[in-house]
């Protein structure tokens, strides 16, 4: 259970480009939070502080009480894992079992424990009879399950996941879904950078909202998008729907159609 | 513009073929919607009528393919890249990673193609305006977002007025807005004459595209105005999650909502 708290964290390239100007944000410990906000207002530049890819150039990040900046990288990664949103940039093993069991491996579990992981992630993701596959020989939906598969497996208490749903389809959809409730029963923090709203407000009980660098929101889905979710971003399409079948501020698809269902009186 | 006659390919040592027995025709001008799920066969069809096959991309074509007058697989690369544009899904392999600015960056092919400097400083500028980048013009391309570096990776394919555009997934990393600025740019180089072919998993794109091409593991399922083929459920958007979730209610008839639109009817009657 590890709480991140971001403490007027920037961050500079070093030809002075500004990717990230300051940051104060809170994200509970156990809790699932979305990432949102237009393009280069320094959403993936936040996620790579966070799991300690970058050390922010001014202010911190605290990790459970560790400063990311006074412990080697290799500590922040076995408590931070990263899904890439491009599996490509990620796999790199001669087999679907190997690049699974890298992470644990690296992180210095057991033989034993690695198996019982790498087993119980192949599983989750319908991977189990492409365990000896060659990552080459996989669809791009495999691959992309592979890709979190092997974060899934060394079981960090912290996931970020970014563009987890960018080109799923409706079976690799539901896989995402059964993921984040098994993520959100052993009680991971989870940090999700997406564009997709309708995700946000089905899965996610807060969202933090950059923009040219600083937080520009940060609350449930229902109060910031009541307030509107400024330039560059939009309401989620069940908001929508629900707006022009008079269920104003109704988010959740299973809220709407609850409230559509005929009454008893009807 | 484009002519496509049954169409085959299968990249060496798989299986399976990717594309099967795929026939379509396109007209100067027309912008159209190559809608599918994941591995549904469209960078691969995208490749193939770029003319990436088989000089950079190995495997097994087979079938009749003329685009703008020549067969792109056959062709020198020099005509290949003014008739065909290919936009890569990843705009991190497209940008040539040595360029220290935008602006070169976008230059990189005029200069490949021996375009006279003046000439190339005017098509740059207008590139760079139309797709609204002109802010990070002296910018370096590492430097940038995903979603700048997508728009970056567009220009620089823009760049070289291509007549047919072959778009895969060209506003996957953008926001809202960049996604219904880049649609209206695309849609605006199809009144101009372009072909614009537009790959994306995601109706919500699609629906501003009056025809669709459906493809459905590596075969073409539809040919015609925006609609979902019957034996298509893997095609997403929040309202077709929305509609199969009503289904579920009892609260859903007919057939699957195309756009936001008729899942607001759908679920009024």
């Amino acid at each position: 259970m590890i709480e991140i708290r971001v403490e007027g964290a920037g961050f500079d390239y070093p030809d002075g480009t500004c990717a990230l100007q300051q940051v104060d944000a809170l994200i509970p410990a156990s809790s699932t939070v979305a990432l949102a906000g237009p393009n280069g207002a320094g959403k993936t530049t936040l996620a790579r502080l966070l799991n300690g890819l970058l050390v922010p150039t001014r202010g911190r990040v605290v990790l459970d009480g560790i400063d990311t900046s006074q412990v080697p990288a290799s500590r922040v990664a076995g408590l931070v894992g990263y899904v890439f949103q491009n599996p490509r940039r990620q796999v790199f093993a001669s087999t679907v079992a190997e690049e699974v069991s890298f992470g644990p491996r690296n992180l210095g579990r057991s033989e034993t424990q690695v198996e019982a992981a790498v087993q119980a992630a192949l599983e989750e993701l319908d991977l189990s009879s492409r365990a000896g596959c060659h990552p080459y020989e996989l669809s791009q939906s495999e691959l992309r399950r592979v890709a979190l598969a092997s974060v899934l497996s060394m079981q960090t208490p912290v996931l970020i996941l970014d563009e987890p749903t960018a080109s799923l389809d409706g079976a690799d959809q539901e896989r995402l879904l059964r993921v984040m409730a098994g993520l959100r029963r052993r009680g991971a923090t989870v940090l999700v950078i997406t564009h997709d709203m309708d995700f946000v407000a089905e899965e996610c009980e807060r969202m933090l909202v950059l923009r040219g660098g600083r937080v520009a929101a940060d609350g449930p889905p229902e109060v910031v998008f009541a307030a509107g979710p400024g330039p560059g971003l939009e309401r989620p399409a069940v908001w929508r729907v629900a707006q022009a079948l008079d269920r104003p501020g109704v988010l959740r698809s299973a809220a709407l159609l609850e409230s559509l269902r005929p009454g008893p009186g009807a | 513009m484009i002519s496509v006659e049954k169409l085959y390919f299968a990249y060496p040592g798989a299986s399976e073929a990717t594309l099967r027995d795929v026939s379509f025709r396109v007209d100067a001008g027309e912008a159209i919607a190559l809608v599918g799920a994941a591995g549904a066969g469209k960078s691969s069809l995208l490749r193939v009528l770029a003319g990436f096959v088989p000089s950079l991309v190995r495997g097994e074509r087979r079938g009749r393919l003329h685009l703008d007058g020549m067969d792109p697989g056959t062709a020198r690369p020099a005509d290949r890249v003014r008739r065909a544009g290919l936009l890569f899904s990843d705009p991190s392999s497209q940008l040539s990673g040595i360029c220290p600015s935008v602006r070169e960056e976008v230059a990189w092919g005029l200069g490949n193609l021996g375009v006279p400097r003046q000439e190339m400083k005017a098509r740059v500028n207008g590139v760079l305006a139309r797709l609204g980048l002109e802010a990070l013009a002296e910018r370096s391309p590492f430097t940038l977002s995903g979603g700048q570096q997508q728009r970056v990776a567009l220009a620089a394919v823009l760049a070289l007025a291509p007549r047919v555009l072959l778009l895969d997934e060209p506003v996957a990393m953008l926001d809202p807005q960049g996604r219904h600025e880049v649609l209206q740019a695309a849609l605006d180089l199809a009144r101009e004459g372009h072909v614009v072919l537009w790959a994306t998993p995601h109706l919500e794109e699609a629906a501003s595209f009056s025809r669709w091409l459906v493809l459905h593991q590596g075969t073409l399922v539809h040919d015609g105005p925006a609609a979902i083929p019957p034996s298509h459920g893997a095609l997403e958007a929040p309202w077709t999650r929305l509609a199969r979730k009503a289904d579920g209610f009892g609260l859903w008839r007919g057939p699957w909502p195309v756009r936001e639109d008729q899942a607001v009817e759908g679920l009024r009657r």
